[in-house]
């Protein structure tokens, strides 16, 4: 079945057609919006506003582009409003943190999504990685995520950017010198 | 990293830049030979290249998540929850606030500078008769006092 075809049954009110959808696109979108937060329980909060979103907008859906590439633009942008709430609830919790020393400077970090054969040394190290991207100004982080993280390729980063591929080349060449910078930089302080 | 490799890391001397242009394989045949020297002549610096690279590498094994068996069902839900006219409402009342807001910013920013410059030029014209006046009443006023009791006094 086409993306067209999908589409224009879940338009008609065919809510077997949007279940197909869900399940042919929720790994993608899960995967998406993680890859960004770097939180599980964030991760599938966002996937689940993404198809939200889609299933109250399909109708805005155009046929140029593909319809996972419209899905991977939903997931950016939800990830990315949710990363930018977050800094803001973040500044007023250091404040309030400032003032009242509370127990939310004992948060554990949620590590559960990883893979059992992770030992101690390599989770740390993906906590640094994580620290690493995190600092990133958020084109690059978009462009850096989309292509090394999703392996997707320059063509379709550029497209979902809705910017050109030279310009996506050289935010992940940038990207990829500020991640090592940052690795380089806090391991020697250590 | 290893306890061991903490302390040492922090003593190799090649330059941080020197070092990832060497991993990205960016560096010139000579310079490449010339820190591949420096790196084989210090355990430092070799530590520090395989973290970096073992921290990097970690890209490539991003986590992936497990999927929702019950998300149809919950976007179902969250929907049929939500009133219809909401997204409606949304688009219309989005251009006209985008429209007003700035009108009414650039209001009350002139607003605030013409009342500003009112209020500033009367007081300062106010404050020197009043400094004036009140100097002057001041000094009556006492010397009208002073007399009297001095008057009261000589009786």
């Amino acid at each position: 079945m086409t993306d067209k075809q999908l589409v224009s049954e879940i338009i008609k009110g065919n809510q077997l057609y949007f279940k197909i959808l869900v399940d042919q696109y929720q790994s993608l979108v899960l995967n998406t919006c993680f890859s960004f937060v770097h939180n599980k329980v964030d991760a599938e909060d966002i996937c689940q506003e993404v198809f939200i979103e889609v299933y109250l907008s399909i109708h805005k859906f155009k046929d140029q582009s593909k319809l996972s590439t419209w899905l991977y633009r939903i997931a950016v942008n939800k990830s990315l409003n949710y990363i930018r709430d977050n800094k803001k609830r973040n500044i007023f919790k250091s404040i309030e943190n400032f003032f009242i020393k509370s127990q939310s400077d004992l948060q554990i970090p949620d590590d559960s999504y990883l893979d059992a054969s992770f030992d101690e040394i390599e989770k740390e190290r993906f906590e640094l990685l994580k620290k690493a991207i995190n600092k990133l100004p958020e084109n690059q982080r978009i462009a850096f995520t989309l292509h090394k993280i999703k392996k997707m390729p320059y063509k379709k980063t550029a497209e979902i950017m809705n910017i050109s591929l030279a310009s996506v080349e050289g935010l992940i060449h940038r990207a990829k010198i500020n991640v090592q910078k940052y690795i380089l930089k806090k391991c020697r302080e250590k | 990293m290893s306890n061991i490799t903490k302390a040492g890391i922090m003593k190799c001397k090649i330059s941080n830049i020197k070092l990832i242009k060497y991993l990205n394989k960016e560096l010139s045949e000579a310079e490449s030979r010339q820190v591949e020297l420096q790196i084989s002549n210090s355990e430092n610096c070799l530590q520090l290249l395989n973290e970096l690279k073992a921290t990097y590498g970690l890209v490539n094994t991003f986590p992936k998540l497990k999927e929702n068996p019950n998300l149809y069902l919950n976007v179902i839900n969250k929907v049929s929850e939500t009133p219809k006219n909401i997204p409606i409402l949304e688009t219309k009342t989005i251009p006209i606030y985008g429209i007003v807001r700035p009108i009414l910013l650039a209001a009350s920013i002139l607003i605030a500078i013409l009342s500003g410059v009112f209020i500033g030029g009367k007081f300062t014209a106010q404050s020197n008769i009043e400094m004036a006046t009140t100097l002057n009443s001041e000094f009556y006023i006492n010397a009208l006092q002073l007399e009297s009791i001095e008057n009261y006094l000589m009786e």
